[in-house]
């Protein structure tokens, strides 16, 4: 009995410490759970994830449409895309965000949030891979090269997306300039002495701009360049109307145009 | 992190399609264009046994052929004078290049299509479609800035005829600037054209100054 008596102090103290432990250890985790939670995720929500898990979980909604194993590919291409994407902003923004911390620019939740993206992305990266394993067959191991093949999509889409943008660069270019040689042209035409124009030696040749507008209309070539030149030679006085009219070629029009002739050559070599 | 938006989402079950219901929301005007785009890669991977895209070093070595063949055709009709023709094959080429799958390697689409809009561009000076052959010519060194002196070239030649002297005194330096490291061996056009395009601006500055 005195045995007994003696151990329950010791025994009680263990229980108390232990027990306050375990409450401070639970209730601090809780609240550490709950401000994770409430933090504002560092990402949107990202579609192609909603879309393939959506595909995934298909089944097992009531009355089950059977989803093939390739839109199931395809859905986890696109995204591994979205999450690769994010991977690359997530290591670029880490450093400069670390000098940020460091001088006191940015508060410790944007760290903490920040921290916490780039598990959600590690993790969401892992799954990717995972479910890649899942659906690749014994010759072909997905897993090793999707986010080899989803990293080139990203680069071939921003190509492609610049490439858009330069077409559109173009064809103002070329509208600008079919106004304005419109503009010369006209002007051109209705100034007496068309040869004297030529002969001054202004930047823009208003002969090249007329020769280039006409080809331009003319469009294709044949093979009688011989015969238009002989055209051109004879009706000098009036370039107008065989400029306007004769399909000519570029070869044709270097009687009308001798600078222009020497541009052209120097450009085909 | 371990929940999702389940989406409306249903399939069709002969085409296998994905289909999403369609009203005027702009989500879901988002979710419908990230639902199309899903549908033409699932559509693009169906050639491959089990759908997997090839790792990006394996590209489909008939496209290559025919870009190579067309281009090659173009040289050809260009050879012969048929500037327009050429225009038509080189713009083929060019649609069969930029028209590769997506997870194919960009860098080579990169080169191919800087080749190309490189020879239209000649092709547009030949025929002298200035403008047309100044963008060719600048989407060529925007996609290829090194090794590309001709695009340089080619580009500051249809600015210049186009009278726009500064702008072709600029891409001028800049040609120079990347072909730097091969200077004296490769540049000597690039040079030549400055000169005349130094000259020109001269010329230009003179006849105002006479005028004024």
């Amino acid at each position: 009995m005195i045995n007994l008596a003696t151990f329950i102090p010791p025994i009680l103290y263990i229980v108390i410490i232990v027990g306050s432990m375990a409450t401070f250890s639970s209730l601090y985790r809780k609240r550490k759970a709950q401000a994770a939670a409430s933090m504002e995720p560092w990402f949107p929500p990202s579609l192609p994830r909603d879309i393939y898990l959506t595909l995934l979980h298909l089944p097992d909604t009531p009355n089950p449409p059977k989803i093939p194993d390739s839109v199931l590919r395809a859905a986890l291409l696109r995204r591994a895309t979205d999450v690769i994407q994010k991977a690359i902003v997530i290591r670029q923004s880490k450093g400069p965000l670390q000098a940020l911390l460091q001088k006191g620019s940015v508060g410790d939740d944007t760290w903490a949030q920040f921290l916490q993206a780039e598990q959600t992305i590690d993790a969401e990266i892992k799954e990717v891979a995972e479910d890649a394993l899942a659906l690749s067959n014994q010759n072909q191991q997905w897993a090793q090269f999707i986010f080899q093949s989803a990293a080139e999509m990203i680069t071939n889409e921003r190509l492609r997306i610049k490439l858009e943008e330069q077409n559109i660069k173009s064809q103002e270019w070329s509208e600008w300039w079919n106004k304005r040689s419109e503009k010369v042209r006209s002007e051109f035409l209705a100034s007496e002495g068309v040869e004297e124009e030529i002969g001054k030696g202004t930047s823009v040749n208003p002969a090249a701009v007329l020769t280039g507008l006409v080809e331009r209309k003319a469009g294709n070539v044949s093979d009688e360049d011989g015969v238009l030149v002989e055209a051109e030679v004879t009706s000098p006085t009036s370039p107008r109307e065989s400029k306007g009219s004769n399909k000519s070629t570029p070869i044709a029009t270097p009687t009308s145009t001798p600078s222009g002739s020497v541009r052209k050559k120097k450009g085909r070599k | 992190m371990d929940s999702f938006t389940l989406l409306p989402l249903t399939i069709d079950k002969v085409t296998n399609t994905v289909l999403c219901p369609s009203d005027t929301s702009p989500s879901s005007s988002e979710l419908s264009t990230a639902i199309t785009d899903l549908n033409t890669l699932h559509r693009s991977m169906l050639q491959f046994e089990n759908a997997i895209p090839p790792p990006p070093g394996l590209v489909n070595p008939k496209r290559s052929a025919q870009i190579n063949k067309l281009r090659e055709s173009g040289n050809a009709a260009f050879r012969k004078q048929a500037f327009g023709e050429a225009i038509k094959l080189y713009s083929l080429a060019l649609e069969m290049c930029l028209g590769r799958p997506h997870w194919e390697q960009s860098a080579l689409v990169r080169e191919e299509s800087a080749m190309i809009y490189s020879n239209r561009a000649q092709a547009n000076i030949a025929s002298r479609s200035w403008a047309e052959g100044m963008c060719d010519a600048e989407m060529s060194c925007a996609l290829k800035p090194k090794d590309n002196v001709k695009a340089w070239y080619r580009r500051a030649l249809c600015l210049k005829e186009m009278g726009k002297l500064e702008d072709a005194r600029e891409v001028l330096e800049m040609g120079c600037e990347w072909e730097a490291e091969n200077q004296g061996k490769t540049d000597g056009d690039l040079r030549a054209l400055l000169r005349d395009v130094h000259k020109a601006i001269e010329e230009k500055e003179r006849v105002a100054g006479s005028a004024a």
